[in-house]
């Protein structure tokens, strides 16, 4: 699914959060958004969810041609885990309840193999509170994917959960990217996990400062000018093409 | 002795506490979830004022009070809509608001003070047949509606931001939780009194919660706490002599202390 953002600008009260966004993703792409803490990166994607509202009439945010709102009131093509998700881990709720009350899913062939790919089947009986963070974050990758979702957006998907988990959460994406055609946009800091999985990557600071091939933005000088003077970066190794 | 809980007079109470604290329990479900015991209790206080204003007015209080009630959370969910306040502040601003207004219309009323009395303890043993109507049609309203919508609720509850994604109006589930909530304490203050009512939406559903596997566990521990709480209460304060809307929420509170001790030194979970 072809994405693009025109002309997004947000101000909260006196502060600017985002100014003149542009970009463009091709369909079946697995993008990354990277910049330093207050970026607006979060704002960013929550504008392209639908969930906030753009400054201004002329800002678009358009899927195959078809503007967010459409989306969002028709055809929820739209998934997102967000970076903490917020729940009462003291409501009694099973990973299976779960899933059949908010996704609606049915027992079957479909909903195992859903569970197996993101090895949930065995915590199905599981309480959701008792769940670590990759389990709740697989648990909600899973949750987009009962849905069909087209797009999914993960606010630092990997930021809770220890280096098994998250090479187990980057494996799920890359094979959604691949297998399901899932475009995939994901908000991290991690630039050694950005270089081995995703294809581009969007330098955002407020406005957009650099865009393009993830081995081409983080391996040369711009990355480094990019960040410069602001902490959160995390950079091990080299450029690992997917 | 058991043949006095045949009488008309406390088979009349049984029904109407059973009613009442099954679907208490049930819905209690959400408001332990969304942590609505605060406006749950300030819809109970505010009834006060709606029984003045009735009797000021002469109307039946039983029915006037359905519509104030449902009036008073429209009030607040609005008022929360467009204030930059916490809905707790805007819960906190209205219930004082027309607390104090029913208190000053009661400083005004003359021999109405048993009316005023039998709401603020409940007085189930004196449920007329219209009481009895009333309690069976909301049990079949609020069932039916939370057969319908119980799911729809526990998504919007749990998780709201992907509610939202999926195309739920989130606000207006919210809204229609604070209406059915509204209603349900309106009946329910006759039973309990406008001092206890929140404790038969609240303490079920805690007891269950403390001792529950899953979600279907949590649900059916808290219906039967209510339900037990009710018939038990209802004899006990026939038996005893005591008052009725205190006895059910006292065996209620026994539930729920039992059931902490079963979950943190028996380990208990169904």
């Amino acid at each position: 699914m072809e994405i693009s953002v025109a002309g997004v600008s947000c101000r909260i009260g006196e502060v600017e959060i985002l100014k003149d966004i542009n970009f463009r993703l091709e369909s079946g792409s697995f993008a990354a958004i990277v910049g330093p803490n207050g970026a607006g990166k979060s704002t960013l994607i929550k504008i392209m969810l639908g969930l906030l509202k753009p400054d201004g009439a002329e800002a678009k945010i358009l899927y195959d041609g078809v503007d967010v709102a459409e989306v969002n009131k028709s055809r929820h093509w739209l998934g997102y885990v967000p970076q903490n998700y917020a729940f009462d881990r003291s409501v009694p709720i099973t990973l299976d309840e779960f899933f059949k009350i908010t996704c609606r899913a049915e027992d079957g062939d479909k909903y195992n193999s859903v569970l197996e790919s993101l090895n949930l089947f065995k915590l199905k009986k599981h309480i959701m509170g008792g769940l670590s963070g990759g389990e709740i974050q697989r648990a909600l990758i899973a949750y987009n994917l009962f849905h069909d979702k087209r797009v999914l957006f993960l606010d630092e998907p990997t930021s809770a959960i220890d280096i098994e988990g998250e090479a187990l959460v980057y494996s799920i994406l890359n094979n959604l990217n691949k297998e399901r055609k899932i475009n995939i946009i994901i908000i991290s800091h991690d630039i050694d996990a950005v270089l081995k999985n995703v294809d581009t990557v969007v330098c955002l600071n407020k406005t957009i400062h650099c865009m393009g091939g993830a081995c081409e933005i983080l391996e040369g000088s711009m990355i480094q000018k990019f960040f410069e003077g602001h902490r959160g970066l995390y950079q091990h190794g080299g450029c690992h093409h997917r | 002795m058991i043949e006095i809980l045949l009488m008309p007079f406390a088979l009349k109470a049984l029904f109407a506490s059973a009613l009442i604290s099954v679907i208490c329990a049930w819905s209690g479900i959400f408001v332990t979830i969304k942590n609505m015991a605060f406006f749950s209790e300030s819809i109970s206080h505010s009834s006060l004022a709606g029984i003045a204003i009735a009797l000021w007015f002469g109307f039946d209080p039983s029915v006037f009070l359905v519509f104030f009630s449902v009036a008073v959370a429209a009030v607040i969910a609005l008022v929360a809509q467009s204030s930059i306040a916490s809905r707790d502040s805007v819960i906190g601003i209205v219930h004082a608001t027309i607390m104090s207004a029913g208190i000053i219309l009661l400083s005004f009323l003359r021999g109405g003070n048993t009316d005023i009395a039998r709401y603020l303890f409940g007085d189930v043993l004196a449920v007329t047949s219209t009481d009895l109507y009333i309690c069976s049609a909301l049990f079949v309203l609020a069932a039916a509606y939370l057969a319908k919508f119980s799911t729809t609720h526990a998504l919007t509850c749990l998780t709201p931001e992907l509610a939202k994604l999926n195309g739920i109006n989130v606000k207006k589930y919210d809204f229609m939780l604070m209406i059915l909530l509204a209603l349900i304490i309106s009946v329910s203050v006759k039973i309990a009194g406008a001092i206890l009512v929140t404790a038969l939406l609240v303490i079920p559903s805690n007891a269950a919660k403390n001792i529950s596997a899953s979600y279907n566990s949590f649900v059916l521990l808290s219906v039967i706490t209510g339900l037990t709480g009710a018939v038990a209460g209802v004899a006990a304060s026939i038996f005893l002599d005591f008052p009725t809307g205190p006895s059910i929420v006292l065996l209620n509170s026994i539930a729920y202390f039992a059931s902490l001790f079963a979950r943190n030194y028996l380990k208990i979970s169904i």
